[in-house]
């Protein structure tokens, strides 16, 4: 331990400066993968536009934090790489690295840095939560912000295991089909009959769970005509996994002729049902006994 | 010290065994353990039957009898402690007999199969008892992943595959909670800090058997139906569950119970018990990590105890805490199970900063980097983790109010966990690495942590959440965290310390060949799942879109891959342990930290003299002189 | 062998005293940490329920526990902790007048939970009867058993000093030879989390009987 200096690979000539070496790696893996990431994963992680105003919201989000995340990622990992390369003890040897114990200014940068960026993450986040882009998920009843404008209130029942949808507006009219217009803003109302489910329909940006005696609400502007898949996200017994059902956008124009067909069909079926409200819970009744 | 030592065998017990096997096996034992768990079993079956049978007919008509279930099971858990000898300790104080310390302890390989109060016999128990329980889920987990070969259900029916997943969930996530700090902090926290024993042996011995108890409980499932609700037990699917459930409700209470009692016999321990001079900033940061995590056992598992014993009670007796119509609410479960359920996940992360920051000073030879900043880190993360718990419900629709502000922690939660990474960098610089197993482990670690964690950024996103929650992308998410990250530092724990507390050593091949196949087996099978998520597969599903079948099929094979890996680790030490035997040096990897400096295999009271400690275990590498620029003053 | 057995009849060296004062102290303020999670689940249940009024079910209008009962339970508590106080100054001072106090602590809780008993059966619902009627039967049924947990504490050390003071224990090597010795940190922790319990048994009556 008498030697002042530790022995790095440079030898005695001095050791290569790592710092140097590492950050210049670091920053031109993170310039040619960012485009990259941004090409290539970018599309797979979703359609940025084009299905809803919830779903563009949402997948640019995941991609703003993806791409955040990129040079993150390779900053660890590069230096893996590079430790593994450079900080190695050569066969048989025994010698000791230099005793650093820590370094008051990069402890201090990281803490900046790191700090820094979660907040910005965390407030462009709120952001979009606040805005349209984020009104996909299930508020509650009392959501923070809304969409101006006129809404079609769309009731999702969900039950074990099974979504029916009732439309308040056009009669109280409960089909078993998820049918949208285009270009509307849409009203969920979620809510559940037994246990919670949770109605998923990621095409459109929704998702809101069900739970029973809660009318949980969530938004959602369809852009384009398109079909799309509603899956229950919240295990709810043996046949959550068989729980869901195909749905469509469709034009104006057709929307409400399917509507008027499901009213005219439905009619008996409507008359029986119990009028519409924000949930439904059967009368209280006494378990045991 | 010594002066005491020597007044300390009794002349007249030191004679050898001599009794007949049969008469030995009278006596506080497994065997009695056994048979009064048993006899315990069927007598609260009884009294439940009896209770039930005059005041609940519904239970009668439909023969699901959960208050004659749950007492069975706590009977038979009271037998089963009784029989091991638990209950003699409080009988002898509550009749005034003075408190003695230890148990008589005897001799040979009878001490790993009932109450011993040595910590190392209870550390290698644990970490047989939790490979055992380990394996049981692991083997859930493969036919889990045969089930999903195929877009609808073949091998298993819908129920018995909810029940596989819910025993893989719930067995590893109640398994591994005193997954580290059973097997190792119990072993090597007084050794660590120059102490003896544990503060309370007796409690110590307890915590092993009631997690050995609840495995077993936990699978017993399958006898009585299976349960439907995954680890998470929501109601009010709980509610409506069939028997089985009372298996989980009673495995979690059990394990509440072994949690809060580990954690404040650690903190108990690592308070009142360090050798002279051994200060707080001397500590090993691997202490620092168990008490960090004992911080969180003692306060958060006594939530899931009373969370549990309410679910209990609406099943049995029909209180209304869960229940909607009865004036309860499926939300104030999910608030009171993640209060501790997020806590829990820290207690899963923790213990694996601790090994992974531990054992890199030692193979790199150089001092741990940034000491103090590592522990503001793990203490960060202790504390933040109760105030995040709200993340898991961003759509559930709780006030809508709230959202933010638990975006905000959550997100923040992640600056003290960067912490640990920049001192695991830190201590790598200009290090002179070996690449031995441990050291591959904890590089595999830091990688798979790193994607555990920043998927978990984006998850806390409440607008990005709203297209992941409930899909696989969450399933990646916490495989990469608790698997790639607690796993894999759980493996590098084991090659590192095992040979210390066994005596022998693992052999090389073996075990780059288990972690080889393990890295990239892992990262195949967990990473396509992030796509899968994206692309709209929800959980604990066993149907799902034909398009997804491709990609499930990859999954699956990779996880065949994995599990054969495990098969390498076990052949490994079956190998070793059994056959080769090669004796383990007192310090094979030259380690200056206070356990390696005593002799293989342990003596039994640890130190000759408890050492007085004078520096941190942390005293590698060629002083820097102070000119030279890079070097901050010790203890910085 | 992994480790070598403890030779016949060996102890640990017994440590200083000192160390199991500390060793208990600690325990006994971990256990109120512990304790006071375990019982704020109950307190965020009856807060959320109530907030909820989940279709009007939090309380219907006729259930109400009996008053006279909950203040005779609360004021055996509190009654019980003060003399708990009492008998660990005593013991402190080195006076042997700690026994009966303690003693008249203990009695005083079993009297609490005995009132506690009595309530159950005249109060006008049982747990089966709505939400309010759920947390309240089984927050105090809970508490009841956490009351008997610290009591069985208190009686060991009540016990183990009628036996030292009838006989003196023998010298058992590794065992604390004083039963005083034993008894003071053990009676010093006990008497602070029985404290901490009547705490939190104010909290409890104050919410299920009061609020």
């Amino acid at each position: 331990m008498s030697s002042s200096q530790a022995v790095g690979p440079g030898g005695l000539g001095g050791e290569p400066n790592h710092l140097r070496r590492f950050l210049t790696l670091w920053i031109v893996s993170s310039i040619i993968a960012l485009p990259l990431v941004i090409i290539f994963i970018g599309p797979l992680l979703g359609p940025a536009s084009g299905n809803s105003v919830e779903t563009s919201g949402e997948i640019t989000d995941i991609k703003v934090l993806v791409g955040v995340a990129t040079p993150i990622i390779l900053l660890v990992m590069t230096y893996l790489l590079y430790a593994l390369m450079y900080f190695r003890q050569e066969k048989g040897s025994t010698l000791e690295g230099p005793a650093i114990r820590g370094n008051a200014k990069v402890q201090m940068l990281w803490i900046v840095i790191t700090s820094c960026l979660v907040l910005s993450v965390a407030g462009y986040g709120t952001v979009v939560l606040e805005s349209e882009n984020g009104d996909g998920s299930g508020s509650g009843p009392n959501p923070l912000t809304s969409p101006s404008g006129p809404k079609i209130p769309v009731q999702v029942i969900a039950q074990q295991w099974l979504f029916t949808y009732r439309y308040p507006t056009y009669g109280g009219v409960e089909t078993t089909s998820l049918v949208l217009p285009v270009g509307k803003e849409i009203e969920f109302q979620v809510t559940s009959l037994d246990v919670i489910h949770s109605f998923w329909a990621f095409q459109i940006g929704v998702k809101a769970d069900a739970n029973p005696g809660i009318d949980n609400i969530a938004y959602s502007k369809p852009t384009r005509e398109m079909t799309f898949e509603v899956h229950c996200a919240e295990l709810c017994g043996i046949w959550h996994g068989a729980m869901h059902n195909e749905a469509r956008v469709v034009s104006d124009a057709a929307f409400e002729s399917w509507i008027a067909k499901q009213q005219t069909m439905l009619a008996p079926a409507t008359k029986v049902l119990p009028t519409y409200s924000k949930s439904y819970i059967p009368e209280p009744s006494r378990r045991a006994e | 010290m010594s002066a005491t030592d020597a007044q300390a065998p009794l002349a007249a017990s030191a004679a050898p065994d001599l009794r007949p096997v049969w008469r030995k096996l009278i006596g506080f034992n497994l065997l009695t353990a056994v048979i009064l768990g048993v006899g315990g079993y069927y007598l609260g079956w009884f009294i439940g039957h009896q209770i039930s049978t005059s005041s609940f007919a519904y239970e009668k008509a439909t023969d699901e009898n959960d208050v004659a279930l749950l007492l069975a099971y706590a009977f038979g858990v009271i037998g089963f402690l009784v029989g091991l000898g638990f209950a003699n300790y409080p009988v002898e104080r509550l009749l005034g007999r003075p408190a003695s310390l230890r148990e008589k302890e005897s001799h040979g390989i009878s001490r790993y199969f009932g109450l011993c109060t040595d910590h190392k016999v209870v550390g290698v128990q644990y970490l047989v008892g939790i490979g055992l329980f380990l394996f049981v889920g692991a083997v859930n987990a493969m036919m889990i992943r045969a089930e999903l070969l195929h877009d609808t259900p073949t091998i298993v029916g819908p129920n018995q595959y909810l029940t596989l997943v819910g025993v893989h969930g719930t067995m590893m996530m109640g398994i591994m909670t005193s997954g580290v700090l059973g097997p190792f902090a119990n072993y090597f926290v007084p050794l660590m800090i120059g102490a003896r024993r544990m503060a309370f042996p007796r409690i110590e011995a307890l915590t092993f058997w009631l997690l050995m108890a609840a495995g077993f409980i936990l699978a017993s499932t399958v006898f009585f139906g299976g349960f439907p609700t995954g680890w998470t037990g929501y109601e009010p699917l709980n509610d409506q569950a069939v028997m089985g459930m009372d298996s989980y409700i009673m495995f979690f209470a059990l394990v509440g119970i072994s949690m809060v009692l580990l954690g404040l016999n650690m903190m108990a321990t690592i308070i009142t018990l360090r050798a002279p001079g051994l200060t707080w900033s001397r500590l090993p940061i691997f202490v620092w990590a168990t008490f960090a995590t004992a911080v969180l056992m003692v306060l958060a598992a006594p939530m899931l105890i009373a969370t549990l014993l309410m679910s209990a009670l609406d099943r049995s007796i029909s209180t209304s805490f869960y229940v909607t119509g009865g004036g309860g609410s499926s939300y104030l479960f999910q608030n009171l199970f993640w209060f501790f359920g997020h806590p829990e996940v820290y207690i899963l992360a923790l213990p694996g900063f601790g090994i992974v920051l531990e054992l890199i000073p030692v193979f790199v030879r150089k001092p741990l980097w940034g000491y103090r900043l590592a522990i503001s880190g793990m203490l960060g993360v202790s504390l933040m983790s109760f105030f995040v718990w709200q993340h898991h419900l961003i759509v559930s629709g709780i006030n809508a109010d709230l959202r933010p502000f638990y975006m905000l922690s959550t997100e923040i939660i992640s600056v003290p966990t960067g912490f640990i990474f920049i001192c695991f960098m830190g201590t790598l610089w200009r290090g002179r690495m070996s690449l031995t197993v441990p050291m591959w482990f904890c590089l595999a670690w830091a990688f798979n942590f790193l994607i555990g964690g920043t998927s978990g950024v984006v998850l806390s996103d409440d607008a990005t959440d709203t297209q992941l929650h409930g899909s696989f992308f969450v399933m990646a998410h916490f495989h990469y965290t608790i698997v790639g990250g607690l796993i894999f530092s759980f493996f590098a724990a084991i090659y590192y310390w095992v040979p210390k507390m066994v005596g022998l050593q693992f052999n090389e091949k073996l075990a780059k060949w288990h972690f080889w196949l393990m890295f990239v087996s892992f990262n195949s099978t967990f990473l396509p799942l992030f796509a899968l998520g994206i692309m709209g597969m929800p959980r604990r599903v066993s149907q799902y879109e034909p398009h997804l079948v491709g990609l499930n099929t990859w999954v699956s094979i990779s996880a065949f891959v994995l599990g054969f890996s495990m098969l390498i680790f076990l052949a490994n030490v079956v190998y070793s342990m059994i056959f080769a035997r090669i004796p383990a040096e007192a310090n094979p990897w030259n380690s200056k930290s206070l356990e390696w400096q005593v002799p293989t295999p342990v003596p039994v009271n640890n130190f000759e003299q408890i050492p007085v400690i004078d520096a941190d275990p942390y005293d590698y590498g060629t002083p820097v002189a102070l000119g030279a620029g890079a070097a901050a003053p010790a203890g910085a | 062998m992994m480790v070598p057995p403890v030779p016949a009849g060996h102890q640990i060296p017994p440590e200083p005293p000192d160390v199991a004062a500390r060793q208990l102290a600690v325990a006994a303020r971990l256990l109120c940490g512990a304790s006071t999670f375990f019982f704020l689940a109950f307190l965020f249940a009856y807060i959320y329920l109530r907030s909820l009024n989940q279709d009007g079910m939090w309380r219907p209008p006729h259930e109400h526990p009996n008053q006279a009962w909950g203040a005779v339970f609360i004021a055996c508590i509190v009654l019980s902790a003060l003399t708990a106080i009492v008998s660990g100054r005593r013991m402190k001072a080195k006076s042997a007048s700690w026994l009966p106090a303690v003693i008249g602590a203990l009695v005083l809780a079993i009297v609490a939970v005995i009132a506690q008993c009595i309530e159950y059966t005249v109060q006008n619902f049982g747990p089966t009867d709505g939400a309010y009627a759920s947390v309240f039967c089984a927050w105090s049924a809970f508490y009841l058993i956490a009351i008997l947990f610290t009591m069985f504490w208190f009686e060991t050390q009540i016990a183990t000093e009628l036996r030292a003071r009838r006989s003196p224990a023998p010298a058992n090597e590794g065992d604390v030879k004083e039963p005083d010795r034993l008894i003071a940190p053990g009676l010093d922790a006990a008497v602070f989390l029985w404290t901490f319990m009547a705490g939190i048994g104010i909290v409890t009556y104050v919410t299920l009987y009061l609020a």
